[in-house]
């Protein structure tokens, strides 16, 4: 009686502590697994190749900057002062300013409102050319590469807003209204396709929606300057703040 | 022969408890991926961290060379007026075209999927489709006089393109996933009216189910383009007069 009372104690303490080991077992296991979703990691790659970018650009700057202070030494000990370097500097980031008159090869986009007239239930608001139309065709340029766009003779800066305006549109905080002839200096061919090819923007506008849009190659477009002088009230270059 | 029954019970429930453990494992094992996912974003999170580190670097590398031709600059400039007014006028257009660091007041606007639920198929991200979004919040913030724009760090310039390229969307060539964090400095009154108005840009990514905040900040600090710009087309005219 008392020999199998001790086999079951003993059998007792020994499943208790199989369950004891496995609790620890599966908990230890377990804290490994954080929520990793397939879509974090991919964010994570994501992340990772963009900052490999970022340093490739970064080093370039640097190599940049290293050339133009050794300029700068060179220049001083010749001449004895840096002006005609600052003075090309200053050229250069005018340009990229688009403070100057550029020409060169590109196209003319002409872009005009379907006038077919109105049919019986028809929606005139589709044949008007609208100021996202304008904006996604500007942006399907800047990625074929354009160097210059101007609308309707008003240069695009980094500020240029296009709104609408009612019956016109607004750039540059000046109306501009249909027929709308829009300059880009780039590569003719690239630009041309992102015009034209089938499914850009576009060519759907003028597929679906009938507007006319007409492009023409050119060997020199000459695109006018952004004349109007650009004061920042509020942003405030953070290098000067750390000389203070 | 009762003992002998026992025993066989035993042994029959132990195989039994044993096999039930075994899939339990193999199964918590399948469904998390193994450890190769867990050992795969370590992996992912230090390279990150050692790149991030790299970028620092660089940056105070790049902000030296900086400083130092600053010094430069200065030096000549309190010789010569001229110097001085080429070295602001450098400053000006600096900060026009984007190769300035900046900061001020103004907003801060942040775009994010829906939900899961409420998104369906795939799970590519529905603003890949609704890219024009983008383009036209930057085109309102402009309308409002913003004066420094960038999105997910990416700094706006005249040259900024935002295009939809597989399942990321690209500004200035650099490939991009929701969540989209546009900053802006200007007059925090009106970036923030411009956006939030009834029917305005924001109420519109609001109806489309977007997750859209729009914040006003005191100081935004904004960085600057790294790339370098080379112009192959386009000439400037030199006017001698």
């Amino acid at each position: 009686m008392t020999k199998k009372n001790i086999d079951k104690i003993i059998m007792l303490l020994f499943s208790i502590l199989l369950g004891a080991l496995l609790v620890i077992h599966i908990r230890n296991n377990t804290q490994k697994y954080d929520i990793i979703s397939l879509k974090s990691l991919q964010m994570m790659e994501n992340e990772i190749i963009n900052t490999q970018e970022e340093i490739n650009d970064l080093s370039e700057a640097i190599t940049g900057k290293y050339l133009e202070l050794q300029e700068y030494k060179k220049v001083l000990k010749e001449k004895g002062s840096i002006s005609s370097v600052l003075e090309k500097e200053l050229e250069t980031y005018k340009m990229i300013s688009n403070m100057v008159d550029v020409h060169g090869s590109g196209i003319m986009i002409r872009m005009e409102d379907n006038d077919s007239g109105y049919i019986e239930g028809k929606n005139l608001n589709m044949d008007i050319i609208h100021d996202m139309d304008v904006i996604m065709i500007i942006n399907d340029l800047k990625a074929a590469g354009a160097e210059a766009i101007s609308i309707n003779g008003k240069r695009l800066l980094v500020h240029s807003e296009v709104r609408c305006g009612g019956p016109i549109i607004r750039i540059n905080d000046e109306e501009v209204a249909a027929p709308f002839i829009i300059k880009a200096i780039g590569n003719p061919k690239f630009l041309s396709a992102s015009i034209n090819a089938p499914n850009t923007y576009a060519s759907n506008l003028r597929k679906y929606f009938g507007i006319k849009i007409e492009t023409r190659q050119s060997d020199d477009i000459l695109v006018s300057k952004y004349s109007k002088e650009i004061i920042y009230k509020y942003a405030k270059s953070v290098a000067d703040k750390e000389g203070e | 022969m009762k003992k002998f029954e026992n025993n066989i019970a035993i042994i029959l429930i132990c195989i039994i408890l044993g096999v039930i453990l075994a899939i339990q494992f193999k199964t918590v094992n399948l469904t998390t991926d193994g450890i190769i996912s867990t050992q795969k974003a370590q992996q992912l999170t230090i390279e990150l961290k050692n790149l991030k580190n790299e970028k620092e670097e660089l940056f105070a590398t790049l902000s030296e060379l900086e400083a130092r031709i600053k010094e430069y600059e200065e030096s000549e400039s309190k010789g010569s007026v001229y110097v001085k007014r080429l070295s602001e006028d450098i400053q000006k257009y600096k900060m026009i075209s984007g190769y300035e660091d900046v900061q001020g007041p103004g907003v801060v606007v942040t775009i994010d999927d829906p939900p899961m639920e409420v998104q369906f198929g795939d799970l590519t991200s529905n603003m890949i489709y609704n890219y024009d979004l983008l383009l036209e919040i930057i085109s309102n913030l402009n309308a409002a006089g913003a004066e420094a724009i960038s999105i997910n760090e990416q700094r706006y310039t005249n040259y900024t393109e935002i295009v939809p390229v597989g399942n990321h969307i690209n500004i200035n060539g650099v490939s991009f996933v929701p969540p989209f964090v546009i900053k802006a400095i200007g007059y925090t009154q009106t970036l923030e009216s411009a956006l939030n108005f009834p029917g305005g840009i924001i109420w519109r990514i609001r109806s489309q189910e977007f997750e859209v905040e729009v914040k006003p900040e005191k100081n935004i600090r904004i960085s600057r383009y790294t790339k370098n710009k080379d112009f192959k087309y386009a000439e400037p005219i030199v006017r001698t007069n």
